[in-house]
């Protein structure tokens, strides 16, 4: 079967044709799963935010403009949108940037190996043990790419804020990931030891 | 380690998508799409709209000028209409109808107003119907005027089987002559010229009422039904004003038979008739042909189809009723009246009907009465005056300001569209169609001699229905049970009327009306859920 274009299926979804939709469905929905599980969207909710998600991509449908963005930059955007949504009905405070105890314990002199390779759902489990404050900042940031400007009307908050969330977000991350290396490192070892 | 470089490290391990859970499928999601959206076509609606409008108007103005040519080729050949209208007043119009009357009355056109009143006491002698017959009935008159005599032949002649219906006929006629009560002077009024018409007419068919030939025309004849004068057809709105005596009078089979020649019978001025209930054996019981249509309808089994018609009929119908104010531009065609720079308020009842159809539409239909309040002024010239000290002419005129008041009554039908707001607001806009009657007008015009006049209605007009286009814009606040409405209506009359003022001089005027309205509106029935 040719896979149809991104085009063809917003115009076929626009007739209302439901299998166009599937198809276009199934096209993306790996991408926005992971998008939504990146920014800390628990198993139990997954499926009530995809759906949401989906179904505000299929009423916007008629708003997409081809020229503007491709149509996955503009899945992105609503994915974010929607799962932002959802985190203001959780009231989230973005102000309270937490202790400073948490980072005060870095080993700057070590380092992750560039090389390692690791699983992409064990970084997403380490990143989501992070302050929901700090990962929502650190993902716009880093993975999805917004401006600190951006995120800062995003989640209502200053632009200095946005830069101390992602700040204390990175650090928190990379002490995790240390841990979690260093476990890692240890296991091997005492495996080549029982060896 | 560098932030750009544990960045960098987790931007690369992100770049693959997770794996879905089974879960997650599109077989396990429920999306429950809406159907498409359908473009909104506002402007191809608006223009079948104004299409349709413009359509109904154009039916409803054939039909209205049918009606008016007709009643006006009437008026011109009716003397009696014209004497009736202008004796009192204009002795020049009564001297042309002598004129016209003479060459076939040859000198027995002796009418006067008295003799027009003595016209209620049903006295009138046949000669005086031969007198004011009209020109083209000239070749009968001869017969008319021995009415009496052809009368007395109809008492004298042997009364065959076939005969019966028209004897009977001639004889009721005459004995309810006689029977007339006061009451019914009034209403038949103009029915004592059809009566004598008709007597002339019976007299007429003396000599053919033994033809069987004749009478078997009359079946096939009889199912409808031409009011007639003298072999003159009447339209048949003048006829309904005598109700059941124009029936019978003018559904007696003289008129129909056809010996007349010069029967001048239109198909479309016919009604459907009554069968006779005392109706002779041998003449075969007419079936009423055009009665079917809608009597059927009501009659119909509750399994036919006429039955989806009244389930249609139980979707909710709202009735709306409002009362409102308005001002009026009455667009005079003279030239010297002006209308006041503040136009007076007037005031308006409508009660009207609507039901949604799909898509918000809406149609409406009802009454309404309005009572236009206008007030004019003309310049009054004073006169020219000298002021020797200046020694300039100084001419002087003077602003005479009148009130007018037209009461109409018009038949809305209307559709339109409704838009919501908000859960409680509602916005509804609407095009009528209205024809519209004058009921009465009080006030008071120039004439030819540009002098004040007073409008007398007595005298009559011409002119009495306006078809009017109407655009209205309501505005709705949803309670409980019923809805408050406010809006604004706008009344262009298509039709200029004709207001016949004393001295003879017409003034027509073209309204215009703005009006806002307040009221309410109650959906009757149970509504659906």
């Amino acid at each position: 079967m040719v896979e149809s274009s991104d085009q063809q299926l917003i115009q076929e979804c626009l007739k209302g044709a439901q299998r166009s939709f599937k198809a276009l469905y199934e096209k993306y929905q790996a991408y926005v799963y992971t998008i939504c599980i990146r920014h800390g969207v628990s198993t139990i909710d997954i499926k009530d935010h995809l759906q949401v998600i989906f179904m505000e991509i299929f009423n916007s449908l008629s708003r997409y403009d081809a020229a503007k963005a491709a149509f996955k930059t503009w899945i992105t955007r609503i994915t974010i949108n929607q799962i932002l949504h959802q985190k203001r009905k959780k009231n989230i405070n973005y102000n309270n940037v937490g202790d400073s105890d948490d980072i005060s314990l870095i080993d700057n002199a070590f380092t992750i190996p560039m090389d390692w390779d690791i699983d992409q759902q064990e970084i997403y489990a380490l990143l989501n043990t992070m302050p929901v404050q700090y990962i929502t900042a650190f993902n716009l940031l880093i993975i999805d790419g917004y401006s600190h400007s951006e995120i800062s009307e995003l989640l209502n908050i200053p632009e200095s804020t946005s830069r101390v969330l992602v700040h204390r977000g990175r650090i928190w991350a990379m002490k995790q990931l240390r841990t979690h290396f260093k476990e890692m490192v240890a296991r091997f070892d005492n495996k080549n030891k029982i060896a | 380690m560098e932030p750009t470089n544990f960045d960098d490290f987790i931007k690369s391990n992100s770049k693959n998508d997770l794996p879905v859970p089974p879960e997650l499928n599109w077989e396990n999601m429920n999306f429950t799409l809406p159907p498409a959206k359908r473009k909104r076509r506002i402007l191809p609606w608006m223009l079948f709209l104004l299409i349709g409008s413009l359509g109904i108007g154009s039916v409803l103005w054939y039909v209205y000028q049918q009606d008016i040519n007709q009643s006006q080729s009437l008026s011109k050949n009716d003397p009696i209409g014209i004497q009736n209208q202008h004796s009192n007043s204009i002795p020049k119009k009564e001297d042309t109808f002598a004129d016209k009357a003479q060459p076939q009355a040859a000198g027995e056109n002796t009418i006067t107003p008295n003799k027009l009143r003595n016209q209620d006491t049903f006295n009138i002698e046949p000669l005086n119907s031969a007198a004011i017959a009209r020109p083209q009935d000239a070749g009968k008159q001869t017969v008319n005027r021995n009415n009496a005599t052809n009368q007395e032949k109809f008492k004298t002649e042997p009364i065959t089987r076939v005969d019966v219906a028209p004897r009977r006929d001639a004889g009721d006629n005459s004995v309810n002559r006689n029977k007339v009560t006061n009451q019914e002077k009034l209403k038949a009024e103009r029915l004592a010229r059809i009566d004598n018409v008709t007597l002339k007419d019976a007299g007429d068919n003396a000599d053919n009422r033994d033809n069987v030939t004749n009478q078997e025309k009359l079946k096939t004849e009889r199912p409808t039904r031409t009011a007639t004068e003298g072999g003159k057809s009447i339209p048949v709105n003048r006829a309904a004003k005598s109700n059941d005596i124009a029936y019978t009078k003018a559904a007696t089979p003289h008129q129909n038979a056809p010996s007349q020649p010069d029967s001048t019978e239109k198909p479309s001025q016919t009604r459907a008739k009554l069968p006779e209930p005392n109706a002779s054996p041998n003449v075969v019981p007419v079936t009423p042909v055009q009665s079917t249509s809608s009597e059927n309808k009501f009659a119909a089994s509750p399994n036919s189809p006429a039955d989806a018609n009244i389930k249609l009929l139980r979707k909710p119908v709202s009735l709306l009723v409002s009362i409102g104010i308005n001002k009026t531009q009455m667009n005079h065609n003279n030239a010297r009246l002006n209308n006041a720079v503040t136009p007076a308020w007037g005031n308006s009842f409508q009660v009207l009907l609507e039901r949604e159809l799909k898509n918000n539409w809406l149609f409406s239909i009802g009454l309404g009465y309005q009572r236009l309040h206008t007030t004019f002024y003309f310049e009054k010239d004073l006169g020219k005056f000298v002021n020797a000290a200046e020694l300039v002419v100084i001419r002087k005129t003077r602003q005479v300001f009148h009130n007018n008041y037209f009461d109409l009554i018009s038949l809305n039908i209307g559709v339109g569209k409704q838009f919501q707001f908000s859960p409680r607001w509602n916005g509804q806009v609407l095009m009528y169609v209205s024809p519209t009657r004058r009921l009465n007008y009080t006030g008071r015009s120039l004439d030819d001699s540009e002098s004040v006049v007073t409008y007398d209605p007595n005298l009559g007009s011409q002119k009495k229905w306006l078809l009017n286009a109407d655009a209205a814009f309501r505005l709705s606040y949803k309670l409980k049970k019923t809805d408050l409405i406010m809006g604004f209506n706008l009344s262009q009359s298509l039709t200029k009327s004709e207001l016949q003022s004393a001295g003879n001089s017409t003034t027509t005027v073209q309204p215009r009306v703005f009006g806002l309205n307040l009221g309410i509106r109650r959906t009757l029935g149970k509504q659906k859920k």
